[in-house]
């Protein structure tokens, strides 16, 4: 279910709750017929019939009786429509979550982080009042007027014929107003969105905003911001407005028109005043309905524009995964790319061609200048993003063949901007992966050997790691890949925002971590390349040289050219 | 309650269009009750007379039945237009007024919040507070009017005819679902909490979705995210039980008021003391009062939720700022030479000092390279140097004036800081350059990307300088985005730079060739840098030390 109307169509669950909101919703409508008969009754006695309190008692006891049960009817209505609401959301968040998760990261990369998180909270509870209100008025308004209707023309043809005459111009507006709402609904909720993302955006950014004296620049955009999202809001509006002046128009036109008819007459004696007066209580009741639906108009087209927006999300496609995946092998993981080319959407290609291997248990640096492709070779390991053409091969083989998940729980990953989730130092150590006591135990010892021991087991982490400084942070990640048992090891620039002493302090570990397991590693540090076994050189997609350090540095190509400087900085250093 | 009356003052400004909304909304609602009384009043009188074989004047009832039917329908479109162009003007202007609130607070005074909380406020509460007069204030003060019109118009006949309509009205109409609304105050606050916790979680989660799948947590942390979704439908539904008893109530307000009209009012008949269009027409307009009291279910339901947005936008209105402006800022120094003496700095809640007892004498146009472990107190200088934060003891002085005396526009021109993590905004790259340099020219642009070793790559973008770098700039490389964020701050007049790890992230050879071109443009320029890279140590006059926020060495590079 990708497209928006489907989106709409709700579950099992949630229409068997729909069918009863709509079944007591119909039923309160229907009970102001007897009601309107009870009362014309009981007034047209009292009035005409020179009945005392005794004899109408009887009367005013069954009117009693049927606003007690329009009642219980209303309270019905309510919580099944609450029923429908939230089952229909549930299963909508539940969608949306599940293929938040198929699609990864890196195919996320355009939705911004409070587009998304707006998508599946804001979007979906956009959708509320279709399920609560929209769905159950439109069901009353399609039965209803035409049950009002039989029992005016039951009790006089003529009165039918009054109320009825403005129905076609009224529903003709209805039609025309309401497409030019819609498209206006949809630019005002993709407003709302570029108003939420903007915002976000722009309080990320005070600090910038305050040290390049530009915040007045961007509080005037804010203002601006508010005031597009009120004009276009009350474009809407207008529209939904004028709507339900039509409706009421037609609405007084009846009961005008209806009070006149019945008037004359029983003026001319041609009515009997019970039946005028009952005919006069229900002409309200013929658009009380459609009315009623007009009102939640814009609930139809806020849960609509929603699912558009919910739908430009799913219909991203994650890829399949393979119906009988290969067991992923648990040790020794050797790696073969062949040919592997990448681009990110239509830009140029990150990979282009991209050939090598690496054998079990060696420890492979990755090198290259910024944009060499060194990042996307992690994504593509990682599965978060699938290639455009070539193969890799893990072990002999393919990669796809594999579960996504369970050949993830084979890799160890350091990325190149940790992020850690609010809670403390443990649940980011050990990221769920298991529970028990014995898991307190597993993260000391991984924080001793990423020397992360400052870091205490239970010390709280805020938001996106505040609290945490800036080599912590990077000490924090190294430990979650301790952590993990995982043959395959990823480390993307592992020393950064470390000093040189606690550098050379965690090389040993570094090692150790490396060692029995196969390992690439993103280096742009001299130490970090020294210690592996390898380095694979990367330029522009393609690799361009291989080989040890010392032997890429005899050769005095790329890779001499690009470690220069700092060699000569760490001899100076030495000297 | 007392942000109930702050919320109320707020409306202020707009009180004509509040209470234009409020006087043709009542009449368009007495309109209403108007023309099913008169059609009822009418229709018994006709037939009276009809009855009677009498004559009776039915121009002027007819011409009034047409005239409130327009009334009605027409209020109504008024009324809808004004109230809510009010309350968007409103709300549009508390938007503008909270973020410009924000600026002085960022980032000292926010540090303890989630930018996505400070936003919800900013975009969701205030939406909140929307509803506020159009569905809560003012369907209340209607409803009352209209009550009370009626209760007057039938107090002549009958009194104890007004008594009953003004209990039922009371009673049925407002205190029940006043009470409802009090009952839901609790659920209605796990609600709002719940709501939070989840956008929050989500936030969160999506923004570690990678460390998530890589880890395979994402199994643990989904379900969680749907149990919090599961435990916010929960707390929904108890607010929507509530609302529904009231409901039920305030839908049975007309048909009861109309029902003991008519059961005081046939004795009444009897006796010749009522005419029977009368009471046609009494039971008629409590009938269509129901219009009036109907949205009040819904007016008191929402007001909790309308309150718990108003406090946490109050509270965010409320916060002090960590660093004062000076009340009259003394003259700009002419000078941009830097001092420090015995400065420390602790932050709050903080067991150990972040800074302690610095002492540090910056010449202008000194090139000094600050090292260290990390939380060793470099990015605190930063901090201290920009006035994010105040030194807790000593004093910071530039060009011979204590920074606390100088106006933050002025120490801000004065000053640059590119942030580890410099923050890229959501648009092109010329203007997250021109952030630095508003009336920058596309030749300096491309000259500051030339010195940070970007113009090609930007060059080869279809759109150049208009590229946009999407969110946080999601659309460029870590490296690029630490290398733009440094191109900004060149554009800059600043005399002084402080480059908190401006390399990091980058390959050797690229932070080499940035570095270099960077100090030859900076020729002038006081320029403090932040680094571990021994390269670059090599190319600043003077290296400090930190450790544990206390200059443990400082030598001279000629030493």
């Amino acid at each position: 279910m990708t497209d928006a109307a489907s989106l709409l169509k709700g579950t099992a669950q949630a229409n068997a709750a729909l069918r009863l909101t709509i079944a007591a919703g119909f039923s309160r409508g229907a009970v102001a017929i007897p009601f309107a008969w009870l009362l014309s009754e009981a007034i047209s006695t009292a009035a005409f019939g020179g009945a005392d309190l005794a004899a109408l008692t009887p009367t005013l006891l069954g009117l009693a009786g049927l606003v007690v049960l329009r009642a219980l009817l209303t309270y019905v209505a309510e919580r099944a429509g609450f029923a429908a609401s939230a089952r229909a959301r549930s299963a909508l968040f539940h969608h949306l979550l599940d293929h938040v998760r198929a699609l990864g990261p890196v195919r996320l990369a355009g939705w911004p982080t409070g587009e998304l998180a707006a998508l599946l909270t804001d979007a979906v509870a956009a959708t509320d009042a279709y399920w609560r209100r929209y769905l159950p008025a439109r069901a009353a308004s399609a039965a209803l007027p035409a049950l009002v209707l039989l029992a005016v023309a039951f009790a006089d043809w003529r009165a039918a014929l009054v109320i009825v005459v403005g129905a076609p111009v009224a529903l003709l507006f209805l039609v025309l107003a309401g497409r030019g709402a819609e498209q206006a609904s949809q630019k005002q909720w993709a407003r709302l969105l570029r108003l939420g993302g903007h915002l976000l955006d722009a309080i990320q950014g005070l600090p910038e905003l305050k040290i390049f004296n530009a915040s007045r620049r961007e509080i005037a955009l804010v203002r601006k911001m508010a005031d597009a999202y009120r004009k276009d809001a009350m474009a809407v509006l207008r529209i939904a407005f004028l709507t339900s002046l039509v409706l009421e128009f037609f609405s007084a036109l009846a009961i005008a028109l209806v009070a006149v008819l019945v008037g004359f007459r029983l003026l001319w004696g041609e009515l009997d005043f019970h039946t005028g007066l009952f005919v006069l209580l229900l002409a309200p009741e013929f658009y009380a309905p459609t009315r009623a639906l007009g009102a939640e108009r814009h609930a139809k087209m806020e849960a609509q524009t929603a699912a558009d927006k919910m739908s430009s999300l799913l219909s991203q496609t994650a890829p399949d995964t393979p119906a009988t995946p290969t067991p992923a092998p648990t040790r020794d993981i050797a790696l073969r790319f062949e040919d592997v080319r990448f681009a990110y959407g239509d830009g140029p290609r990150a990979l282009d061609g991209l050939s090598f291997e690496i054998a079990a248990g060696e420890t492979v640096a990755l090198a290259g200048p910024s944009g060499a492709g060194k990042s996307t070779v992690f994504s593509l390991l990682l599965r978060f993003i699938e290639p455009d053409g070539g193969r890799i091969w893990v072990n002999g083989a393919p990669l796809a063949a594999f579960d996504p998940r369970a050949w993830r729980g084979r890799i160890a990953h350091l990325p190149q901007r940790p992020h850690f989730f609010e809670g403390d130092v443990t649940e980011n150590v050990a990221m769920g992966r298991d529970a028990g006591a014995a898991v307190e135990a597993s993260v000391r010892e991984a924080l001793a050997l990423a020397r992360a021991k400052q870091l205490a087991v239970g010390a709280p982490i805020g938001e996106g790691g505040a609290g945490l400084s800036g080599g912590e942070a990077q000490r924090l990640a190294l430990s979650r890949a301790f952590y993990s048992p995982a043959p395959l090891v990823l480390l993307d620039e592992p020393t950064a925002h470390l000093d040189v002493d606690t550098e050379r302090d965690l090389r040993a570990s570094l090692a150790r971590l490396c060692a029995d397991r196969t390992a690439l590693i993103i280096a742009h540090r001299l130490a970090t390349a020294q210690m592996a076994d390898r380095l694979i050189v990367l330029d522009r997609g393609r690799v361009v040289e291989t080989g040890t350090h010392a032997t890429l540095l005899a050769a005095g190509g790329f890779y001499a050219r690009m470690v220069a400087p700092d060699l000569a900085a760490a001899e100076g250093a030495a000297r | 309650m007392k942000n109930l009356l702050r919320l109320l003052a707020l409306y202020r400004p707009y009180a004509l269009w509040i209470a234009a909304s409020l006087l043709v909304s009542l009449a368009s609602l007495l309109a209403n009750i108007g023309l099913l009384a008169v059609s009822g009043w009418f229709i018994t009188a006709m037939a009276a007379a009809g009855l009677a074989g009498a004559t009776i004047d039915y121009f002027t009832p007819a011409a009034l039945i047409r005239a409130l039917a327009i009334l009605r329908s027409g209020g109504r479109y008024v009324d809808r237009l004004i109230s809510h162009e009010a309350t968007f003007r409103l709300t549009g202007g508390l938007r503008g007024h909270l973020f410009a609130r924000l600026e002085p607070l960022a980032p000292g005074a926010l540090a303890d919040l989630r930018s996505g909380d400070v936003t919800e406020r900013l975009r969701g509460d205030i939406e909140r507070l929307e509803h506020f007069f159009l569905r809560m204030v003012s369907p209340l003060i209607v409803a009352c009017l209209v009550g009370a019109c009626l209760v007057a118009a039938l107090a002549p006949w009958s009194r104890e005819m007004a008594l009953a309509a003004a209990a039922i009205f009371l009673l049925a109409g407002v205190a029940a679902p006043a009470l409802a609304a009090f009952c839901g105050r609790a659920p209605s606050r796990a609600l709002a909490q719940h709501s939070a916790q989840l956008r929050a979680r989500l936030s969160d989660d999506l923004k570690g979705l990678a460390p998530l799948l890589a880890t395979g947590a994402d199994a643990r942390h989904f379900a969680a995210l749907e149990r919090t979704m599961a435990e916010l439908l929960a707390a929904e539904s108890k607010v929507a039980r509530i609302g529904a008893l009231g409901q039920a109530c305030v839908g049975a307000t007309g048909e009861l008021a109309a029902l003991a009209i008519l059961a005081l009012g046939a004795p009444m008949l009897r006796d010749g003391a009522l005419k029977s269009p009368d009471i046609a027409m009494a039971v008629l307009a409590a009938l269509a009062a129901l219009e009036a009291f109907a949205p009040l279910a819904g007016a008191f339901g929402g007001l909790s939720g309308a309150l718990t947005s108003a406090d946490r936008v109050f509270a965010l209105i409320d916060r002090k700022p960590v660093v004062a402006e000076p009340e009259r800022p003394a003259a700009p120094p002419q000078r941009f030479d830097l001092r420090f003496r015995a400065v420390s700095l602790t932050y709050p809640g903080a067991s150990r000092p972040a800074l302690a007892g610095i002492d540090l004498d910056i010449g202008e146009g000194a090139r000094v390279a600050f090292v260290g472990a990390s939380g060793a107190g470099k990015s605190s200088l930063a901090d201290l140097l920009v006035r994010f934060r105040d030194p807790s003891q000593g004093e910071i002085r530039l060009g011979g004036v204590a920074l606390q005396n100088l106006s933050g526009r002025f120490l801000r021109s004065r000053i640059v800081v590119v942030r580890q993590d410099p923050h890229l905004f959501a648009a092109t790259v010329a203007e997250n350059l021109r952030l630095a340099r508003r009336r920058a020219s596309d030749d300096e642009l491309w000259a500051a990307l030339a010195c940070v070793g970007l113009a090609e790559t930007i060059g080869a973008l279809p759109l150049g300088l208009e590229a946009p770098v999407g969110v946080a700039g999601e659309k460029l490389s870590g490296g690029q985005a630490k290398r733009l964020g440094l191109a900004r701050a060149l554009l800059s007049d600043a005399p002084i730079l402080f480059l908190d790890e401006p390399t990091e992230g980058l390959d050797p050879e690229t932070a080499r060739q940035v570095l270099t071109a960077f100090l030859k443009r900076a020729e002038g320029r006081t320029l403090l840098i932040a680094t571990h890279r021994p390269a670059e140590m090599a190319l600043m006059d003077q290296v400090i030390t930190l450790d544990d926020g206390v200059i443990c060495r400082a030598r001279r590079a000629s030493d």
